[in-house]
């Protein structure tokens, strides 16, 4: 009992303890400091606030789905229609509200299958270096050369438009990215001191991997993933745009606008509308990737 | 010698790359669920045409075999397969198509370096200031914009309520017909240029302006973050500095000094810039009527032409491969320092 109690253990602990408070106070500091990175935060919270409420916000929310009132149809905005009535005479603004709640899940999905297989290839070809890190490298540039619009575009055309098929379609040319990132990442700590002493005691290759090289390389890792979040979302919209994306009439940010396309010049505010929650969100995730990234880069800290 | 090697091998890489990016896009294209030829005969045909349209496309052989008859194709004829949309080789689209696409890409290209080195710069030297918060958010902007939407945008505006430029199309008809443009090298600019084609030049470059813009701002955001972090580095070392304390004036310090060394790994984001580039003319060509092949690829997906858009898939590909064995050969010889062993 009494020598799990080690007071030099809970020493260290607590000055750990204090350390990382310093950091984590140091941080907001600088996020404080940055209006750009705090407007990102601010328009990610609004976003995610409002793809949770998305049917009690929205004065219509049956108009996300196939909901006809032809007598509403082109309504200029107003009060009562914010954004004004789309062809079928639905509203907009409930659209795109609700249109945010499909943004979220592409986001995540994206971002969780280029991490899940992008990551795991990018520490074992730092970790292990070689061969292998060659091959693994050599594949990833090869993904990497082509343009990423286009091989998503070919991938979905190729396997079908649906949403689904969308979001797989996106995030196969986007594992590279992570590969890179997380192997850059594992090649920095790999010789640190903490590895090697665990690798003297005799700690599995797996274990030194997930437990001590892992959360290290995480922080930059999750900082690109907010601009992949980002990117993911501006994608999708661009699939939708051209029409293999989400069929109609799901209220998708890049189907409204490709709709919209249709009656403009006079109905402007079918396109404008959908396209501007498209920018502004992805532009909330850019601006935070961007301003926690200068945060966290050592070579910028004072 | 050693040097040589040093090119040799990257142009060995350039060729394994491209290879590589080949099957990526065969494999893609084989990801097709069900059976192609259904799609080209429809599904109540008899059994024995589905049969001979399988054999005529090689389909009933083995994947790795049709792999290897796809290469080989590929390298000695140039086959990309054929077009369904317009009944004839794709190859022979890609030939017509390409220079459209060519000349706007490079163009955007241009305008993105003449507008982005000047704003990471002015953002690195008044770092921390208003410019350099205007210049981040204009850059960011420019990386979370969909293009069609800022595409559609600017063609209400400028060209629709303004009319300051043509709403789309990539010349106008009657031009070229009173003034014949000879193909010289098949870029229709580039030819009335070399020609002294005046009206043909003009009516062209009024018409590139709206698409050129929209093309580029992602890639003007791109290069102009590279520039401002690779200024900033520079302008903290020591010849810098010194070249300040000796007291030279500061913008010649900047561009006679500090610019040149920094605009090298700037270099490096431009491989990076014609991506975005090339993706977005599927979208720009979209919505300006740019008969390229962005345009050729979009227009394939609804014809369920697969050879059409997987090879415009390859041919940009190769054209990223392309760029990147540049760059890698303009840095080699623009920077002495460059360490011949860490090449990649």
């Amino acid at each position: 009992m009494w020598k799990s109690f080690d007071p030099l253990d809970w020493r260290h602990k607590k000055i750990e303890y204090v350390y990382r408070l310093k950091e984590f106070r140091y941080t907001l500091r600088q996020i404080r400091r940055s209006p750009l990175t705090l407007t990102g935060i601010g328009i990610i919270a609004l976003f995610l606030l409002t793809a949770l409420f998305a049917p009690w916000i929205a004065p219509h929310p049956e108009d996300a789905s196939n909901a006809v009132h032809m007598e509403a149809g082109f309504k200029t905005p107003s009060l009562k229609h914010l954004f004004g009535t789309d062809d079928m005479g639905r509203d907009i603004f409930s659209r795109v509200i609700m249109g945010s709640r499909i943004s979220i899940m592409v986001g995540c999905v994206v971002v969780f299958i280029s991490f899940v297989i992008g990551v795991p290839l990018g520490l074992i070809a730092g970790y292990r270096g070689g061969r292998i890190s060659e091959l693994i490298m050599r594949i990833a540039d090869m993904f990497m050369s082509i343009p990423y619009l286009l091989m998503a575009l070919t991938v979905a055309a190729v396997l079908g438009p649906n949403l689904r098929n969308a979001m797989i379609a996106i995030s196969i040319p986007w594992w590279p990215i992570y590969a890179r990132l997380a192997r850059a990442q594992t090649l920095t700590v790999k010789n640190e001191l903490y590895i090697r002493s665990a690798k003297a005691i005799g700690a599995s290759s797996s274990r030194i991997l997930v437990r001590h090289i892992l959360p290290n390389c995480l922080p930059p890792l999750i900082v690109q993933s907010s601009i992949q979040f980002g990117q993911a979302i501006l994608t999708a919209a661009a699939l939708g745009f051209i029409g293999i994306g989400a069929p109609p009439p799901t209220p998708e940010w890049g189907l409204m606008v490709s709709v919209g396309r249709t009656y403009m010049p006079d109905r402007w505010w079918l396109t404008l509308f959908p396209g501007a929650a498209i920018f502004v969100t992805t532009l909330g995730f850019n601006l935070f990737g961007d301003g926690m990234r200068d945060v966290l880069d050592p070579r910028v800290r004072r | 010698m050693e040097k040589l090697f040093y090119l040799l091998r990257r142009l060995f890489y350039a060729l394994l790359v491209l290879l590589g990016v080949i099957t990526i896009v065969f494999f893609i294209s084989h990801l097709v669920p069900g059976d192609p030829t259904l799609a080209l005969v429809g599904p109540s045909a008899p059994q024995d045409i589905i049969d001979g349209m399988r054999a005529k496309f090689g389909l009933d052989k083995p994947l790795l075999v049709q792999y290897v008859y796809y290469l080989k194709n590929l390298i000695l004829h140039q086959d990309l397969g054929f077009s369904i949309q317009n009944q004839r080789p794709v190859a022979e689209d890609i030939r017509r198509y390409f220079p459209a696409t060519f000349e706007l890409v490079t163009v955007a290209m241009l305008f993105a370096v003449l507008i982005a080195v000047p704003v990471g710069v002015l953002s690195a030297v008044r770092r921390d200031r208003w410019e350099d918060h205007l210049s981040r958010l204009i850059a960011l902007s420019g990386i979370s914009m969909p293009v069609f939407w800022l595409g559609l945008l600017l063609q209400l505006l400028l060209a629709y309520h303004l009319r300051w430029t043509p709403l789309h199309g990539r010349v106008l008809l009657d031009v070229v017909t009173k003034h014949p443009v000879p193909s010289v090298t098949g870029l229709l600019t580039f030819d009335a240029l070399l020609t002294g084609n005046w009206a043909v030049l003009l009516d062209a470059i009024k018409h590139f302006i709206l698409p050129a813009i929209t093309l580029s701002y992602p890639s003007i955001a791109l290069i102009a973050r590279m520039t401002r972090s690779s200024m900033l580095e520079v302008m903290n070392l020591e010849y810098v500095r010194a070249a300040l304390a000796l007291g030279i004036p500061r913008w010649k310090v900047i561009f006679r000094h500090a610019l040149p060394n920094a605009i090298i790994p700037t270099l490096t984001i431009i491989g990076m810039a014609y991506s975005y580039l090339l993706g977005g003319t599927v979208l720009v060509e979209t919505i300006f009527d740019w008969p390229g092949l962005g345009l050729y690829a979009v227009n394939g997906i609804f014809a369920l032409d697969y050879p059409a858009i997987v090879s415009v898939t390859l041919i940009f590909g190769f054209f990223r491969v392309m760029i990147n064995l540049i760059v890698d050969f303009c840095y080699f010889f623009l920077d002495p320092r460059i360490t011949l062993e860490s090449g990649v």
